[in-house]
C-alpha cells in the first residue's frame, strides 16, 4: 500500500484529477451547506439574469441560481452515479467469482445471460429498464448499474478461472478449504485491483449516461435538479440566454475528465504490465511542456537532421 | 504384510473426458490413472516413479481426493470416527464433505513447485497458519506458537514468520511447503515431486529433512518423483507406473538389482552415474509413450519394448506376485534375464 502510494504519487496527472474528484465529492456531500441560495426558489423578477458576481452562472427563466442548482446537482448525480456503481459491483463480483469457481451449466447460463445484455447499447438497455422501473432516481440508479453488471461479472469471472488453477488454490483444499474460504481469501485478493480501476473507468460512464437519461426526461424529473436535465432545459433558451448551459457543462465536464484520467492512472499504476496509455502520455507531456503533442515531433526530427 | 497397514487403493482409476463440438459430448476419454493398487505400510516410504505423463501425479491427487477418482477405493487408516478408539481403516472415496475435511488432517501432501504452491500475497505465517485457520483449531495465540513450532521443526526460524514467500529461495520455499503439510501431524504425506524444481544440493537438504522429520513424527511417504537415484536413496519399497498403471513394485534393493519388467530395466540404465569414464550399455526405447486416450492391445509396454513378441500385442498382463513381495506384469518375465543396477 505505502508502495503504491509513492508510485502513484509520481503520476501527476494521477493525482491533480483524483483531487479534482475527491473535490467534487465534498461539494457533493456538504451541497445542503454551501448552496449559496437556495436552490429552488423562483423569482420570476429575477428570471435569465447572465453572469455576475452575485450568480456566477447566472439565473434560469424562473429566476433560480444556477450556481445553487449545479452545486445540488452535483450530489444527486454523485448519489446517483455511486449507488449505482455500488450495484453493479457488490452483485458483479460476488456472481463473476461463484460462477467462475464452479463453472458448470449455471456459469454457461449466466454468460450466455451477460453476452445478451452486452449486444445492446448500454443507454437502449437503460432505456427499457427505466421505462419498465419508471423515471426516477431509483430507475436511474438499476437502468446503470443493470447496464455495467456484465463487466463486473467477467472481470471477476476471468480472474477466478486463472487463480483456481493456481497450486496455492489446491494447497487450500488439501488443507480441507471449502469454497467460500478460498474465494475469500485466495481469489478475492486478485480482483480487488481490476475491480477498482474498473469502477474509476465505469464512473464518468455513469455520469454521462444518467445525464443522458435525465436529458431524455427518462432520470431525475424536475424541479430536482440534474445536469443533463439542466442542459435539457438550457438548450430551450440557448438563443436567449446561452450562458444557462456553462455551469451544468462544466461542471459534467470536470466529473468526467477527473473519473477517466484517474482510472487511466491507477490501471497504469496497479498493473505494471500495461504499457502507459497513449492519450495520457501525449497529455503529460502538453501538460508540463506546454507544448502540443504535434510540435514535439517535429522539434525532434529537427534536433535529429542538426545532429546528422 | 505383517506391519499394520496405513494406506490400502484398490483399482484405483481416474479418466478425463475429452467432450468435443457443439453438444460437447464425450467423444473420448484419457485414461490417466487405470486400475492402479498399492498399499503402504505405517511408517515406510514408497516411491512411485515413471516418466512424465505416465499418471503418477494424478494417481497422487486421487489417492488425497484433490481430484475425485473415477472408481476404486483408497483405504487410510484414521481415527476420526474412533472416538478415541483405535484407528480404522476408512475409505477416502466415499467420504462426505464433513469427513474429507477432517481426513484431511491425516492426509496431506507436498507439491512439486514450491513457487506457485504458496500465494504471494500472504506471509509465511498467515501460510502455515492456514491449515489450522480452515480446520478452525486454536486461537490467534495458539496458532502463533503451532507456526513457531512447525517453522523450528522444518529448520526456519520465528523471524521469518512475517515475510512473504518472494524472500525466500527454493529450498526455503519448500521447507514453508513441508511445514504446513506437518500442521496437523498427518500419518500420510504424499510428496509429489518434493524435490525436481530444486538444485541439487538444495534437494539433498531437503531430502535429509523429509526423513528427519520421518523419523521424528513417524511419518510415512509416497514418495512421487521421476529422479530414480533420489527414489532409490529415500524409499523401501518402489513402484514403477507406466500408462496409467503400476508395472512393477518391489523392495528398493531387489528392483535396481533384479528388475523384473523390461521397462524398469529401461528406466534404471537411464541413471547418470558419476564417473566420466563409465559407460553403461544404455536401453534406448524407440517411440514415445502412447496415448492414453487409445491405449495399444495387449501390454500397453509392447511397442516399445525390445523382447516384445506376439503374446504381448494380444494378451494385457496382469501384475504376478514372485515372492518376497516383488510384483511385476510381464508374461516374459521368467524367460528374460533383466540386468539392473548394482550398489553403485
Amino acid at each position: 500500500m505505502r508502495n503504491f502510494l509513492r508510485q502513484f504519487s509520481r503520476d501527476r496527472v494521477g493525482v491533480v484529477f483524483g483531487l479534482i474528484l475527491i473535490a467534487i465529492y465534498i461539494v457533493a456531500i456538504t451541497a445542503q451547506w454551501i448552496v449559496p441560495s437556495d436552490p429552488y426558489k423562483t423569482q420570476l423578477s429575477q428570471g435569465m439574469r447572465p453572469p455576475s458576481w452575485e450568480h456566477w452562472f447566472g439565473t434560469d427563466q424562473f429566476g433560480r441560481d444556477m450556481l445553487s442548482r449545479v452545486i445540488l446537482a452535483t450530489q444527486v448525480t454523485a448519489k446517483i452515479t455511486t449507488s449505482a456503481l455500488l450495484f453493479a459491483v457488490l452483485l458483479g463480483v460476488p456472481i463473476g467469482m461463484i460462477v467462475g469457481y464452479h463453472g458448470g451449466w449455471l456459469d454457461e447460463i449466466i454468460m450466455r445471460i451477460t453476452d445478451i445484455m452486452l449486444i445492446f447499447p448500454i443507454i437502449m438497455l437503460a432505456i427499457v429498464i427505466v421505462v419498465i422501473a419508471g423515471p426516477s432516481e431509483r430507475g436511474v440508479v438499476i437502468a446503470l448499474g443493470m447496464s455495467q453488471l456484465p463487466q463486473f461479472i467477467r472481470i471477476a469471472r476471468g480472474v477466478t478461472l486463472s487463480v483456481k488453477q493456481e497450486l496455492y488454490v489446491e494447497a487450500a483444499i488439501a488443507a480441507g478449504a471449502g469454497w467460500p474460504f478460498i474465494l475469500r481469501r485466495h481469489i478475492w485478493p486478485n480482483i480487488s485491483t481490476p475491480v477498482i480501476v474498473q469502477a474509476t473507468l465505469t464512473l464518468p460512464v455513469f455520469v454521462l449516461n444518467a445525464s443522458a437519461l435525465s436529458y431524455l426526461g427518462l432520470g431525475v424529473q424536475p424541479p430536482t435538479p440534474e445536469w443533463g436535465q439542466m442542459l435539457n432545459e438550457a438548450k430551450e433558451l440557448l438563443i436567449a440566454a446561452p450562458y444557462l448551459i456553462i455551469g451544468p457543462s462544466v461542471a459534467l465536464f470536470l466529473f468526467v475528465i477527473s473519473a477517466n484520467l484517474l482510472g487511466d492512472s491507477l490501471q497504469e499504476t496497479l498493473n505494471p504490465k500495461t504499457k502507459g496509455q497513449r492519450m495520457k502520455r501525449e497529455f503529460q507531456k502538453f501538460s508540463r511542456r506546454g507544448l502540443k503533442p504535434g510540435k514535439m515531433r517535429v522539434e525532434r526530427a529537427a534536433r535529429a537532421e542538426i545532429q546528422r | 504384510m505383517t506391519e499394520d497397514v496405513l494406506l490400502e487403493v484398490r483399482g484405483l482409476r481416474k479418466s478425463f473426458p475429452i467432450r468435443k463440438g457443439l453438444l460437447r459430448r464425450v467423444t473420448a476419454e484419457v485414461k490417466a490413472v487405470d486400475g492402479v493398487d498399492l498399499t503402504i505400510a505405517r511408517g515406510e516410504t514408497v516411491g512411485l516413479v515413471g516418466e512424465s505423463g505416465c499418471g503418477k501425479t494424478t494417481a497422487g491427487r486421487s489417492i488425497l481426493h484433490l481430484t475425485p477418482p473415477t472408481g476404486g477405493s483408497v483405504k487410510l487408516r484414521t481415527a476420526i470416527h474412533a472416538n478415541g478408539g483405535p484407528a480404522e481403516m476408512f475409505d477416502v472415496t466415499t467420504a462426505s464433505p464433513k469427513e474429507l475435511k477432517l481426513l484431511r488432517r491425516d492426509m496431506q501432501i507436498i507439491f512439486q513447485d514450491p513457487y506457485s504452491s504458496l500465494d504471494p500475497r500472504m506471509t509465511v505465517g498467515e501460510l502455515i497458519a492456514e491449515p489450522l485457520i480452515v480446520q478452525g483449531i486454536g486461537n490467534r495465540s495458539e496458532r502463533l506458537d503451532r507456526v513457531r513450532e512447525l517453522l523450528k521443526a522444518v529448520g526456519l526460524g520465528p523471524d521469518h514468520i512475517g515475510r512473504h514467500p518472494h524472500e525466500f529461495s527454493g529450498g526455503q520455499r519448500q521447507r514453508i511447503g513441508i511445514a504446513r503439510a506437518l500442521t496437523f501431524n498427518p500419518n500420510l504425506i504424499i510428496a509429489d515431486e518434493p524435490v525436481s524444481a530444486l538444485d541439487v544440493s538444495v534437494q539433498a537438504q531437503v531430502i535429509n529433512l523429509m526423513q528427519d522429520l520421518q523419523s521424528e513424527f513417524g511419518l510415512t511417504y509416497l514418495f512421487i518423483a521421476h529422479d530414480l537415484s533420489v527414489v532409490r536413496h529415500i524409499s523401501r519399497r518402489v513402484a514403477v507406473m507406466y500408462l496409467g498403471r503400476i508395472v512393477e513394485f518391489a523392495d528398493t534393493a531387489t528392483l535396481f538389482a533384479n528388475p523384473r519388467h523390461p521397462y524398469t530395466e529401461a528406466l534404471m540404465s537411464a541413471v547418470p552415474v558419476a564417473d566420466p569414464d563409465f559407460q553403461r550399455a544404455r536401453i534406448r526405447l524407440q517411440g514415445d509413450v502412447p496415448s492414453p486416450i487409445s491405449p495399444p492391445p495387449g501390454c500397453p509396454f509392447h511397442p516399445r519394448c525390445p523382447y516384445a513378441t506376439a503374446v504381448c500385442k494380444a494378451e494385457v498382463p496382469v501384475l504376478r506376485d514372485f515372492g518376497n513381495s516383488h510384483q511385476a506384469s510381464c508374461h516374459r518375465t521368467e524367460e528374460l534375464s533383466l540386468r539392473g543396477v548394482g550398489a553403485d
